[in-house]
């Protein structure tokens, strides 16, 4: 199944898009405010990988989404409910399919970084983490994804509705600005939701300098997101109705 | 039961000494309104459609105003929403158009174009249609942009003929790249043609003068920038809010729309007959 998923995005091209979108975003972003973050003493291809990398696997949580939608509403989840097939083999399958992608995307935003002037400055542990880090947040974000993708009624609406949290949540954290480029009473906000928590955990992992104090609301963060979704993704998977 | 019909004699149909038809202009303008009117009550139920021309561009406003309002500002040394306003509002215009190019190729592989193109219309009802119905998108798309604007900072100097003005050159510089969405739609044999033509608009966010001020970019890229058919509508309307220099952009803009109506108009009319006649 896994590998049904795999061609059919290979034929629709998300490959592609999942290389293209890190390079709109690292350009988009770096070009144009380069000169302006270096006047507050920022050197921004560093500061921004981090947000690139995280928006480079939110656009593979919001391809889960309509893959899960597309699925239900071709009526393949219904037919394999149907067959002696394990409740979790879909959900595996697509998740396996996310997972490669954000392999992809993620591999494309680094190269993209490493050409823009970013680096891992920290041993190889650090690079590690930093790429499993990526990869956990990835595949939190994809379930979460993939269980609104299954209660969703067309695969439109779903990315819509996956496109606004990624918008909010990714412009107004501070992974593309500094917490101090904000107004007053925006920062809080700002600091703590956990886009923030996510693109700052990683900025210290690339520069080699991991602290728990970062780490811990990163990583509550992450556990707290992922319990959610994953108890969601039980209760939908368990229900037969949804098939229906 | 046959005699009946054959015996005409006892029906009397009245004299007519010419068939008039009714005036083309007339038969245009009829088929035209009805046209958007479906078109524009089928948006209006369409929630995705919506999102894009009113929800996302007034969140985009205030979004970037968040995040790059201080940053910039500081560098250009003046408010950056006279440059990120207008920037919004034809990235607003310039989507809803891909969305309405995704629906052009629906409806051509329903059959409906073809429908439309058999019943007794003036057949380029259905093109002017979906053109009034696309300037009524972006007038609203635009206006709900400058509305959002005037909470971050934007205002029109220039009172009510700069707003009236303002919109006509989005609307100028919509609809004509509504006509290149257009011709790509529904000449190109790729599927995915439109949403490349979106991740485009997209990647035009970043590389125009209202994003940040030209001097902010790589010395080799701000020509591109300063010159793209985006920053010299941007200038514009910037230009007409402060009461700046505005006609060497409204020049550009106009020249950059003219090109694009002269190149895409033909391949969008052959693609639409094309489309259309189509088994």
């Amino acid at each position: 199944m896994t590998a049904r998923a795999l061609r059919s995005a290979w034929s629709q091209g998300e490959f592609l898009v999942a290389i293209i979108m890190p390079l709109v975003f690292a350009l988009g972003f770096y070009l144009p405010l380069r000169l302006i973050m270096a006047g507050q003493g920022i050197d921004y291809a560093q500061f921004i990988m981090p947000i690139i990398v995280l928006q480079a696997v939110a656009f593979t949580a919001v391809a889960a989404a309509q893959r899960a939608t597309l699925d239900k509403m071709r009526g393949m989840t219904r037919r394999l409910a149907a067959m002696p097939v394990h409740p979790l083999v879909p959900l595996s399958a697509r998740m396996s399919t996310s997972a490669i992608r954000a392999v992809v995307s993620i591999a494309a935003a680094l190269t993209f970084g490493t050409l823009l002037g970013f680096s891992f400055n920290g041993d190889a542990l650090d690079t590690i983490m930093f790429i499993a880090f990526s990869m956990l947040v990835g595949l939190v974000l994809a379930i979460g994804a993939d269980c609104l993708g299954m209660t969703a009624k067309n695969a439109e609406s779903t990315s819509q509705l996956l496109v606004l949290p990624q918008l909010v949540l990714g412009l107004v954290s501070t992974g593309f600005a500094p917490e101090s480029g904000f107004p007053e009473w925006a920062r809080p906000f700002a600091r703590n939701q956990p886009v923030s928590h996510f693109s700052s955990t990683m900025r210290e992992l690339a520069d080699g300098v991991p602290t728990l104090h970062t780490a811990v609301p990163a990583l509550i963060w992450l556990g707290a997101l992922g319990a959610v979704f994953v108890v969601w993704s039980h209760h939908i998977q368990t229900r037969r109705r949804t098939y229906l | 039961m046959t005699d009946v019909i054959a015996d005409t004699s006892a029906l009397s149909f009245p004299e007519r000494d010419a068939w008039t038809a009714e005036p083309t202009a007339r038969a245009l303008w009829h088929g035209a309104v009805i046209q958007a009117r479906r078109i524009l009550v089928k948006w209006s139920r369409d929630p995705v459609t919506l999102l894009q021309s009113l929800l996302f561009p007034a969140l985009m406003v205030l979004l970037f105003w968040l995040v790059l309002d201080r940053s910039v500002s500081a560098h250009s040394g003046v408010s950056s929403a006279f440059g990120m306003v207008p920037m919004v509002a034809l990235v607003g215009a310039m989507s809803g158009a891909s969305i309405s190019g995704l629906g052009l190729r629906r409806e051509q592989s329903t059959g409906l174009l073809s429908k439309m193109w058999t019943l007794p219309a003036h057949r380029a009802s259905a093109m002017l249609g979906r053109l009034i119905a696309e300037s009524v998108r972006i007038v609203i798309t635009v206006s709900a942009v400058l509305l959002m604007g005037t909470a971050v900072g934007f205002r029109i100097h220039s009172g009510p003929v700069g707003f009236v003005a303002i919109i006509a050159v989005a609307l100028t510089f919509g609809l004509s790249f509504s006509m290149m969405v257009t011709a790509l739609a529904l000449l190109s044999r790729d599927s995915h043609i439109v949403e490349w033509t979106a991740v485009g608009t997209q990647l035009a966010m970043f590389f125009n003068t209202g994003f940040v001020p030209a001097d902010a970019y790589p010395s080799w890229l701000r020509p591109i920038v300063e010159y793209q058919p985006m920053s010299c509508t941007i200038d514009t309307i910037r230009a007409l809010a402060t009461e700046g220099e505005v006609l060497r952009p409204l020049v550009l803009t106009l020249l950059w729309s003219a090109a694009l109506l002269i190149v895409f108009t033909g391949p969008t009319l052959a693609g639409y007959r094309k489309a259309s006649t189509l088994n």
